[in-house]
């Protein structure tokens, strides 16, 4: 009984030291900074924010705010649009529709916006054909400013409405559309009175992700409208200049914000997920021919595959294209290997690619260690609302934008602390792993916790009834059944840290540069064959750890999204 | 002739929030014995099981096995293997490994696992099953896999909460004899939680009626059957039929109740019951007989259902608002629903609760 308290004990203080020193400390580093001037308290930094008479910063609220409910609204349309499509319709094609329209998910950030700039920037292919076709003046099409930026926002954040609404979907009891149908319900009015109000939950769930992950987009912004106010682009600017008090105050503003919504999210997800489901064995769902002939549904199928591929198929293109070829051409005219040769042989091009590969190991290591740990204390230890604690912090980082979460980083880590053993962390390589493993230890903790949540509990009870002790209940009993969802978390994780761009771009040093830096920085200098080359290396590296993780798992599909 | 003591229950309470799921539950199980708990769902049953097994702690009271005081133990150290009603099998192991799972955590030395968990395999006639994994089982294969799991370790106690209630019909009838056998021919002490009462009264050397956290009643089978010391024990055993009536008086070894003013019995009680207080007769189905319409002082009443149960027929017949359910052996087509019928009861097997 000792060893096992002293056992627990041990591991329990390690989490919360972990998560005091690089969660709750460098968000309180924010907070103090923002309401400290020149070392006294004052309020002068949010009364400047606040101040209507010079509105530049309320502006930058503004922009943030409407762009990201215009966002939603559109990503709505077509998210749940496709969900509805592809499950209660047979389509050409369906299965692999179904598939290719999920791809968001695993594409890096930048990479999206990077495959959308090549498609639709100012010079961009389809914004080269327009300009050709109607003979307009070269670079007067395009999209830029926040058209660009809600573009973006609608092709990369649709995936969360098609995700929820399509679990929404596969719960719907099929008999309640049959029950409409056999009153005389036509199917425009069954989708509208029926299958629409169900999904309602599901559907305000990723309303507030989307709105959330819109707030916090960094990458889209600075691309396609640097020279608006937005909220994230006022703290990076700060930051550059070196102007850490209004970094900080917006940081807390739009950490306030972030939070408020988070926990929205959690609550409207509970009410969702503890909705009962009918009784009885669930009866496949039937799916309809699309109204029309073959050739309308074929030419709806392949429409949406070129809308879903056409942005990577792009990337893909222009990764080929010769360095310094592609200038007044409509379309690219040489084409070559050297920019993929380039990452193979140079060592100074493939050290960014190593660089992530070791961080992103590293942060995903301690995530699923640290993560596990938080879960397994919050849903199995007798910690009563300690429990409870110890999730919600874990899980705040989720609703910190990366670009907050640097500033953080740097106000904490830019003097020595007892959780760094006493060490300055910034422009040390180590600050890059510890920011990706706190950004994104939340994937660990939801996976680990819903695992958790649908495992019957008597299993463990079983153990501990014949005698095994905590340590080996978790190693042979919570671990091996956990596994799928612990590795899906894993692998989320590691997904989203080799693409990581937002905290990289504002804290990396010689020691750690990143991939995504480094295709940002090749895109700086128009070099844009190697920034797409080095993305279609990314989203490949990705495929291959995926496909890998599936097939350890024995073919088990891994879930996604869980929030 | 008496068995020793293995388990005993202390003045045992546990609260969940408000509610009491086990009030002051005394209760003593000898060595070796079958002892059944039953009771309708939210009666505490589990909880007891729960509380013998450790994984809940009791708000007060004391457990003692062998007349060790347990109530701090907690559930790896207890020697009492239990078999959950789900069975709680490890998916990602095989049968084997399961059941080899108990002997490693306890450090039993290498060698002799392999041949304790064959035996133990070879006990529950799942000898060949070893390398099978735990999803590719029947429901009737996991339940006897669950046993063996829990056999194994040799444990002092058996615990066993509901393990037939997922099997289907036929194969709940001939496990509940195999179980039986098993649990004789080992002379395990074995503590078996269920809401079914054949099933207890089938399997149990002794055993507790519960309702409502309170242990109400224990005994053998028989004397819980035959003599109820409770309305509830008596409706919940035996299907009782609850019928009001008035004191008339005492008569020897029995007291006179008049149910209707013209239909008196008189049942067997040593109660001190005055004349004139109201009381409750239970009358179990199959002690009540139907007699020619012309029979004088019977309770007469009018056929509302009629139900042939294979061995029995089951009637439910009215009389004025009392609904009293009758059990006939055989098949008997004279009666049909709408009919008028006299009903005489068993006397001596009735019995006679305050009302």
């Amino acid at each position: 009984m000792p060893v096992e308290t002293i056992s627990k004990s041990i591991t329990l203080g390690l989490i919360l030291f972990v998560l005091a020193g690089f969660i709750l400390y460098p968000m309180g580093a924010m907070v103090v900074e923002s309401i400290t001037i020149d070392g006294s308290i004052s309020f002068d930094n949010y009364g400047a924010f606040f101040d209507l008479r010079s509105p530049s910063n309320l502006e930058a609220l503004w922009n943030s705010v409407w762009v990201s409910v215009v966002s939603v609204l559109i990503c709505g349309l077509i998210g749940t649009g496709l969900a509805i499509l592809f499950s209660e319709f047979d389509l050409p094609l369906g299965r692999f529709l179904s598939k290719i329209a999920i791809l968001p998910i695993a594409l890096p950030p930048l990479v999206g916006v990077l495959s959308f700039f090549f498609l639709a920037g100012e010079s961009g292919i389809v914004s080269r054909v327009v300009v050709d076709v109607l003979g307009l003046a070269e670079g007067s099409f395009g999209l830029e400013g926040f058209t660009g930026v809600i573009a973006v926002h609608s092709y990369v954040f649709y995936v969360y409405f098609y995700l929820f609404a399509s679990a929404g979907l596969s719960r719907l009891d099929s008999s309640l559309i049959e029950a409409a149908e056999s009153l005389g319900s036509s199917r425009l009015r069954t989708l509208w009175k029926v299958i629409l109000p169900q999904l309602r939950p599901a559907l305000v769930g990723a309303s507030l992700l989307t709105f959330m992950m819109s707030m916090a987009s960094f990458t889209a912004p600075l691309i396609f409208a640097a020279d608006k106010r937005f909220v994230v682009l006022q703290i990076f600017n700060a930051k550059l200049n070196g102007d850490f008090d209004v970094a900080a105050t917006h940081s807390v503003v739009l950490s306030v914000l972030a939070i408020g919504f988070l926990f929205l999210l959690r609550s409207s997800s509970h009410a969702w997920r503890s909705r009962g489901m009918a009784k009885g064995v669930a009866r496949p769902r039937r799916v309809s021919p699309l109204p029309g002939g073959m050739k309308v549904r074929w030419a709806v199928s392949l429409v949406l595959t070129v809308f879903l591929l056409l942005p990577i198929l792009t990337l893909l293109l222009i990764s080929f294209v010769k360095e310094g070829s592609w200038t007044w051409q409509v379309l690219p005219q040489e084409f070559t290997f050297s920019n993929y040769v380039a990452l193979a042989t140079q060592p100074s091009v493939f050290e960014p690619i190593r660089n992530s590969l070791v961080m992103s190991v590293l942060a995903t290591g301690m995530s699923l260690f640290f993560g596990f740990g938080v879960a397994y204390a919050a849903a199995r230890g007798r910690l009563r609302w300690g429990g409870g604690i110890l999730e919600v912090v874990a899980l705040l980082p989720a609703a910190i934008p990366g670009t907050v979460l640097a500033i953080n980083f740097i106000l904490a880590f830019n003097s020595p602390t007892m959780f760094t053993g006493w060490r300055v962390l910034v422009g040390t390589f180590w600050i890059l792993p510890l920011a990706y493993f706190v950004r994104f230890i939340p994937l660990v903790v939801r996976s680990s916790i819903a695992g958790l949540e649908q495992l019957d509990p008597s299993l463990d009870e079983a153990a501990r009834n014949l005698g095994a002790e905590w340590i080996r209940r978790l190693r042979k009993v919570l671990f091996p059944v956990l596994l799928p969802s612990i590795i899906s978390g894993g692998l989320l994780t590691f997904i989203a840290c080799m693409g990581e761009f937002v905290t990289s771009i504002m804290l990396y040093t010689v020691f750690n540069r990143p991939i995504a830096v480094e295709i940002f920085s090749q895109l700086r200098m128009f070099n844009f064959g190697s920034a797409a080359a080095y993305g279609v290396v990314l989203l490949v590296l990705i495929v291959i750890v995926v496909e890998i993780t599936e097939r350890l798992l024995g073919g088990r599909r891994l879930q996604i999204v869980n929030f | 002739m008496k068995s020793a003591t293995k388990l005993q229950l202390k003045q045992v309470s546990k609260s969940f929030g408000d509610v009491r799921a086990l009030d002051d539950v005394d209760l003593e199980i000898r060595e070796g014995e079958f002892f059944s708990v039953v009771g309708p769902s939210g009666s505490g049953k589990t909880t007891l099981l729960r509380v013998l097994a450790g994984f809940e702690k009791p708000t007060s009271g004391q457990i003692l096995a062998d007349g060790r005081n347990i109530t701090d133990e907690p559930p790896q150290r207890r020697n009492m293997a239990m078999v959950f009603q789900n069975y709680a099998l490890f998916p990602h192991m095989t049968v084997g490994e399961n059941v080899a799972f108990g002997l490693e955590a306890q450090h039993v030395p290498r060698p002799d696992v392999q041949p304790r968990v064959d035996r133990a395999l070879a006990l529950v006639q799942m000898g060949d099953k070893a390398n099978v994994p735990v999803p590719h089982l029947s429901g009737g294969e996991q339940q006897r896999a669950a046993v063996a799991r829990a056999l194994v370790v040799e444990p002092g106690v058996l615990l066993m909460d509901e393990p037939l209630s997922n099997l289907d019909v036929t194969l709940r009838v001939e496990t509940r004899e195999k179980l039986r056998l098993l649990q004789q021919s080992i002379k395990i002490t074995t503590v078996y939680v269920t809401h079914d009462q054949s099933e207890a009264l089938g399997l149990s050397d002794r055993m507790g009626v519960m309702n409502g956290g309170r242990l109400v009643q224990v005994g053998t089978p028989e004397e819980l059957y035959n003599a109820p010391r409770t309305l509830f024990v008596a409706t919940f055993l035996g299907n009782a039929n609850a019928i009001h009536g008035t004191v008339l008086g005492r008569r020897g070894r029995c007291v006179e109740v008049a149910i209707r003013e013209d239909v008196r019995i008189c049942v067997p009680s040593q109660g001190e019951l005055s004349k004139g207080q109201d009381v409750i007769v239970a009358v179990k189905p199959e002690h009540i007989r139907f007699v020619p319409l012309s029979a004088s002082g019977c309770l007469r009443a009018g056929v509302i259902s009629v139900q042939f149960l294979g061995i029995s027929t089951e009637f439910l017949v009215k009389s004025d608002d009392l609904v009293i359910r009758a059990l006939q052996m055989g098949t008997d087509n004279s009666l049909q629903v709408g009919m008028n019928v006299a009903l005489e009861f068993e006397e001596a097997k009735c019995s006679l609760f305050a009302g």
